[in-house]
């Protein structure tokens, strides 16, 4: 009997992933297709070079740009994963991000430069963090208070904080020759350790691995803690909860702001980085903060398994950036991002379907068995 | 007075795609599918419209080349809709999470798309010659003549006559006031012999439509270019039928409301006494999404939703 409860157990698991490989399988099919519909004498070596990740044309080096796109998604999948596990639709990675990023330059360049070694890197660290919570305790308040829908609320935070931060960036620092922030001191960036020799990347930190500590707190604290129940719990039925005596509204607030504290952190590891990153004059919302959504849904909001997601898809980017070589443009990659995304979305449709296909099986299996012992 | 016209033509600017893309998310609200790709919508569909005007350059002359431009966009609209569709009707998918893949899909696609077709640029030019000077009559009423009868745009009239049908079918009609039903109970309407899939399929098709002629309207009288995105006007659209609590009276002053916030935010430095005020840039061009927020806190304590919105239908529930 308990062998058989740990193989239906071992199923619902294996739907998941597959579920999440059928929707990576259709993305890149899609993708495929728009660029052999664009071009189709260069569409094939430009899908291969997605898919391969441009290790082919960029050799081992790339592990370390790799790891380097992967830390900013990972923060912002996790921070997803959280939020969308306490039902709280939280669509203002790209502001909480940039947000966060903005406050780590701001306090490396103006206040923890002088401070010694662990400091000076974990202040500008711990000040995007705030930033980032601080960023979405206003729609947590709208949501958790006022019943304001909080994929509007989110979004208009966005908005806000695409045309402020150009503002605050030009107050304080603006690198008008570039049209770019600031670089931030030397002192003030995250410790490399061992990751140069690892990754063979000069550029390589340890900011992946502070990434990969944030998920597995947070997993912890989802799976192991009183908090992360009650948080699951709000996400399944918030009137349920409310009645077996949780404060709803308390643990929406906790949960977004838990969640913008993740993104803001994303910010800080990106741009405190050695591999040198800036936050761009532009108007526009940080992608970052998007793709931590389709983190999360490869995830099935599981923030272990984003690990792998974020993984997966900054290898996508990797390779999407040698598109301009074949004509094409790297937004196919957020192409890719979005569709699948899109086929996530109904993952538990296909989980189900798989596992009713599964089970069917299953069944006459057990029926032939059940012939042969009567 | 020259005052007052400017900022009259400009609010028409932005109240007449506010209202017509608030009235195609009412059809897909009040079908029960929640639509939050509004923006997603308009995006791909003005890409689509502002290629067809220049596809039509030259074939077509005057205003026949906006209105199968129009058309065109709204049928690509319809395209993008159905994917929304076939995933929350069909597929008992996530909407909000269906909607912002969308979202993220379609600037992409259209930038992509773009500067594939422009070798590496993505702001595509848009040859503006349907302004219309005067409309004879009209324009000679005082004041209100000069305000909405000159230098418009035939989009002006579109858009009322579309918000006006629409308001009639779903108040006034048959197929109306099973949409709503749809939208509010459905296992209900199912009892009665609605089709809740047919009719929310219906609901999104007219809504793509409309909503894909929503994004060539907006972003026709305000820019020469178009640049793969719509300012996070879908969102406002949104906003603007929650703040009219789906009905389509409050939604003509909610859409006033924010096309206010829109006309102050693109055209203060055109109006001395903003101008002085010495706020920065980027208060006023955030100024409309800060008074969205104000505006839904004081709405959204009680808001009178379709029942149904945003939650797959499922048979067996009572």
């Amino acid at each position: 009997m308990s062998t058989k409860n740990k193989k239906t157990f071992d199923v619902t698991r294996f739907t998941g992933l597959l579920a999440s490989l059928i929707a990576i399988v259709c993305g890149l099919l899609i993708a495929f297709i728009i660029l052999m519909l664009t071009d189709s004498s260069k569409g094939v070596d430009a899908f291969l070079t997605i898919i391969t990740g441009g290790f082919g044309l960029g050799g081992f080096k790339n592990l370390g740009t790799l790891l380097f796109f992967a830390t900013p998604i990972l923060c912002t999948g996790v921070a997803m994963c959280l939020a969308f596990q306490a039902g709280v639709f939280n669509i203002g990675g790209p502001g909480q991000y940039s947000i966060g990023a903005f406050a780590a330059i701001v306090t490396s360049l103006y206040f923890s430069k002088d401070l010694p070694a662990p400091l000076s890197w974990l202040v500008p660290v711990l000040a995007a963090m705030v930033a980032g919570a601080l960023w979405a305790l206003i729609p947590g308040i709208l949501k958790a208070y006022f019943n304001v829908n909080i994929v509007i609320s989110t979004v208009m935070f966005n908005y806000i904080e695409m045309y402020y931060i150009l503002r605050w960036i030009s107050l304080t620092c603006y690198d008008a020759l570039k049209g770019q922030t600031r670089p931030v001191p030397a002192n003030c960036k995250l410790p490399q350790l061992f990751m140069p020799a690892l990754t063979k990347n000069n550029a390589s930190d340890i900011g992946i691995l502070i990434a990969i500590v944030a998920a597995i707190i947070v997993w912890i604290i989802l799976q192991k803690t009183q908090l992360g129940y009650e948080l699951k719990a709000c996400g399944k039925n918030p009137d349920a909860t409310q009645y077996a005596g949780i404060k709803a509204k308390r643990t929406i607030l906790i949960s977004i702001l838990m969640s913008g504290a993740l993104c803001g952190l994303g910010g800080a590891l990106y741009h405190l980085s050695w591999s040198g990153a800036y936050i761009p004059f532009r108007l526009q919302n940080a992608a970052e903060g998007f793709t931590g959504i389709a983190v999360a849904c490869l995830a099935n909001n599981n923030p272990m398994a984003a690990i792998f997601g974020a993984t997966f898809l900054a290898y996508l980017t990797v390779g999407g950036n040698y598109m301009q070589i074949f004509g094409f443009q790297r937004e196919i990659v957020s192409v890719i991002t979005s569709i699948i995304i899109y086929f996530s979305a109904f993952s538990l449709f296909m989980r189900h379907g798989i596992e009713r296909a599964l089970l069917r099986g299953k069944k006459k299996d057990a029926d032939e068995t059940g012939e042969e012992s009567v | 007075m020259e005052q007052l016209y400017f900022v009259s033509r400009y609010f028409m600017f932005f109240f007449i795609p506010l209202l017509v893309v608030a009235t195609s998310a009412m059809f897909s609200e009040r079908s029960g599918i929640i639509h939050m790709a509004l923006e997603a919508v308009m995006v791909w569909s003005c890409m689509w419209g502002v290629l067809a005007l220049q596809w039509l350059d030259g074939v077509v002359t005057g205003q026949s080349r906006l209105i199968l431009a129009l058309l065109f966009a709204g049928v690509m609209g319809i395209i993008l809709t159905l994917l929304l569709g076939i995933a929350s009707i069909n597929l008992n998918a996530n909407q909000t999470i269906v909607a912002q893949a969308l979202n993220t899909f379609s600037p992409a696609f259209c930038i992509f798309f773009a500067r594939v077709l422009q070798r590496g640029s993505e702001h595509l030019a848009i040859r503006n010659d349907f302004m219309i000077n005067k409309i004879p009559i009209l324009a000679d009423i005082p004041v209100i003549g000069e305000m909405f009868f000159t230098k418009i745009y035939i989009t002006n009239f579109i858009g009322i006559a579309i918000f006006i049908i629409s308001a009639i079918v779903i108040n006034k009609t048959r197929f109306g006031l099973r949409l709503c039903a749809c939208g509010e109970n459905p296992q209900a309407a199912e009892s009665l012999g609605v089709n809740v899939q047919k009719y929310r399929y219906a609901a999104l098709i007219i809504a793509g439509f409309i909503g894909g002629m929503g994004g060539l309207m907006y972003i026709l009288p305000v820019s020469t270019t178009f640049s793969q995105t719509v300012n996070g006007y879908g969102f406002l659209a949104m906003s603007v039928l929650i703040f009219g609590q789906w009905r389509f009276k409050s939604l003509i002053g909610a859409a006033a409301f924010f096309a206010l916030c829109m006309t102050i935010s693109n055209s203060y430095s055109g109006i001395p006494f903003l101008a002085s005020l010495g706020f920065p840039e980027a208060f006023y061009k955030s100024l409309p999404f800060m008074l969205t927020l104000l505006a839904l806190v004081f709405i959204s304590k009680n808001d009178k939703a379709p029942k149904a919105s945003g939650q797959p239908y499922d048979k067996g529930r009572r």
